[in-house]
């Protein structure tokens, strides 16, 4: 791997890493609380029922029911931290933009200011064959810099395009259907991800397009020596 | 005492309020900055306990606009990060900061402690 790789991973994936780790444990504490004030809640109806108030089974219903989806929702939660360790298991592979897609959805959707994204899934999956991680960290960048420059209750459509024009590349489109205030968009860190995944931004009426190329030959070459990390479990 | 809880967790901050009411202290509940302006412009709140980090007005910007309404309201930030980033702004110094998960029993002393400082 070159330097400049190098410090572009560390860097980037540094503050990447601290990012999704902060919104994930921000989730987190968000479905801890709401099963520890139910339990508090049930704890409470218990003392009543000792001094002689009769407990209602509905409410107890209704407890049980709100305890077990907050579980799901963190397992769920989990079980996408889990798909972004992976994310790291290989510099470059033939990764599935639809998976990559899917991730950078849920995970950007634990961020305080993100917006409902509808990612059109009805095409056929294609790989790219790129480095997961920055891939990961870039579809996740433009993501939530598309969220800042939307207004409250503005939603998002994420559309992979496969076999488009270009046969080299697939192309995403994000759009919103009205004018973004995307002036400062890519920022100097992200625009740095793209040029490593030769990935390119243009900027459209409605949003933005990013065309990420099939192989990446500099990529493959620069991460070609890196001794291969230990997979997570 | 007039109390409004705000958080964008609907299930977290109903919770919350049933189980403040069943400590005989009732609480108006809001899912958003946006909501509790809109009650706040209504109603007279004495405390507003507000979740940090919300879509829309976040915490700080939610504490500004109530104080601008009710210049006497007293204010509890909950927050489920780790860490509380004040960005180095000193307006944040004196706040109160909770943290998620909240014990209930320290919630109410501090509801009681910020409301009447002088009894402590």
């Amino acid at each position: 791997m070159n330097q400049h790789t190098i410090d572009l991973v560390n860097k980037q994936g540094l503050q990447f890493f601290g990012s999704v780790n902060a919104s994930i444990s921000h989730e987190l504490k968000n479905i801890f609380a709401i099963i520890s004030e139910t339990a508090g809640f049930l704890n409470d109806l218990t003392q009543l029922s000792k001094q002689g108030k009769q407990l209602e089974l509905s409410v107890l219903e209704n407890c049980c029911n709100s305890i077990s989806e907050e579980i799901e929702r963190g397992f769920d939660t989990i079980r996408r931290m889990n798909q972004f360790a992976h994310s790291v298991d290989d510099p470059v592979r033939e990764t599935s933009i639809l998976d990559t897609l899917t991730l950078a959805v849920k995970l950007t959707g634990f961020l305080s200011f993100a917006k409902k994204t509808h990612l059109n899934e009805t095409s056929v999956d294609t790989t790219v064959f790129t480095s997961p991680f920055l891939l990961q960290a870039l579809t996740y960048k433009t993501l939530g810099a598309l969220y800042k420059t939307l207004n409250a209750g503005d939603e998002l459509t994420l559309i992979p395009t496969f076999g488009g024009p270009d046969p080299s590349g697939v192309t995403l489109v994000f759009s919103h259907g009205q004018p973004a205030d995307l002036t400062d968009f890519p920022d100097p860190l992200t625009a740095e991800v793209a040029d490593a995944l030769k990935a390119v931004f243009k900027k459209t009426k409605t949003g933005l397009e990013l065309f990420i190329p099939r192989t990446n030959d500099y990529l493959a070459a620069a991460l070609a020596d890196r001794q291969p990390v230990q997979k997570s479990i | 005492m007039k109390i409004i809880l705000v958080d964008d967790e609907k299930k977290f901050v109903n919770m919350l309020a049933k189980r403040l009411s069943l400590r005989k202290l009732n609480a108006d509940v809001a899912y958003s900055g946006e909501e509790a302006v809109e009650k706040a412009a209504r109603i007279p709140y004495d405390l507003a306990v507000l979740d940090l980090k919300m879509p829309g007005i976040s915490g700080f910007a939610l504490k500004r606009k109530l104080l601008e309404m009710l210049p006497e309201i007293k204010l509890i930030f909950v927050t489920g990060h780790g860490a509380i980033d004040k960005n180095g702004n000193h307006d944040h110094s004196d706040d109160i900061f909770l943290a998620k998960p909240l014990n209930i029993d320290t919630l109410i002393k501090t509801i009681h402690q910020t409301i009447h400082p002088d009894k402590q």
